[in-house]
């Protein structure tokens, strides 16, 4: 009982000393929408907010539904991914798979971040 | 040529009888991954994978791996999948090494760590695929669903573990 009440502990200690937080303050980042057939189109955007969620959502880029975990994004630039295909959003910066969801990815001045209609779980 | 019950007991086989039993339990843990599936980390498979162990002992392999791959003709076979490969085999070979174990606070809090350490065992694919810092990043950012993780563990096998443990006791004595 009390090792497991230490290693929660250590895991709680570790969460907050290393998830990464945003900060409010202007900067610029992009977004690539790469759709499914290759297509891309690239935007950038100047925003105030800390996290890639409130910036994407500022520019009416993206929406979903309310999760647990956090908003599900099902909607990039007016197009929806269909679940019937097994089709989902998948975001990357700079080409590495996020391990956060888009409120939880703080953004800094200059990040590129893409954002690729993706076929199969 | 047929063989007995007790040299097939001896020999390790299955019987027709098991086989049913086990596709049975394969299915409730299916049933209960999907009904449970809307709250994040609140489960029985967890609770479940341990009460079959008692029961099936190494035949619980089979149940586990019915179950993970129905998981994937469900969900698709993803990175998810290859977690589901082992994480489940981790929580089976801590009941097997456990297994005489009579009291039910042992398992509860077995239920509770394998809870807390979910995350971590899920983040050794990220390794592979996407390396140390994909992995780490993984592993950080699902802290807060492995704590609820083994909190919902915890009260789960709390409540249900003897109920459940003396409901298999009674409708499977001839399994274990």
């Amino acid at each position: 009982m009390i090792a497991l009440a230490v290693i929660a502990g250590l895991l709680y200690g570790a969460y907050t000393l290393f998830m990464p937080e945003g900060e409010t303050g202007a900067k610029q980042i992009t977004l690539t929408v790469v759709q499914a057939d290759g297509q891309t189109q690239t935007f950038a955007i100047r925003t105030d907010q800390a996290y890639l969620r409130g910036a994407l959502e500022e520019q009416k880029l993206i929406a979903g539904e309310e999760s647990d975990y956090g908003l599900y994004v099902k909607t990039v630039n007016g197009t929806t991914a269909d679940e019937g295909k097994q089709e989902w959003w998948c975001f990357t910066q700079n080409g590495e798979t996020l391990m956060t969801g888009v409120d939880a990815t703080p953004i800094a001045d200059g990040d590129c971040f893409e954002a690729t209609l993706t076929a199969g779980y | 040529m047929a063989m007995c019950p007790a040299e097939r007991k001896r020999r390790g086989a299955v019987s027709a009888k098991e086989i049913v039993t086990m596709a049975l339990c394969a299915a409730l843990l299916l049933v209960a991954q999907v009904a449970l599936a809307p709250l994040p980390n609140i489960e029985l498979v967890s609770l479940l994978v341990v009460l079959y162990t008692l029961f099936f002992r190494w035949r619980t392999l089979f149940i586990l791996y019915a179950f993970v791959l129905l998981e994937g003709l469900l969900y698709g076979f993803g990175l998810w999948w290859i977690n589901y490969l082992y994480v489940w085999t981790a929580l089976w070979a801590a009941a097997m090494l456990l297994y005489r174990m009579r009291g039910a606070a042992g398992w509860v809090l077995l239920l509770a760590g394998y809870g807390l350490l979910f995350g971590f065992l899920c983040s050794f694919v990220y390794l592979f695929a996407g390396g140390p810092k994909a992995a780490f990043g993984y592993f950080i950012s699902g802290i807060p669903f492995d704590l609820a993780h083994c909190a919902g563990n915890a009260v789960i096998g709390a409540v249900l573990f003897r109920p459940l443990r003396k409901l298999f006791t009674r409708f499977m004595p001839g399994v274990s």
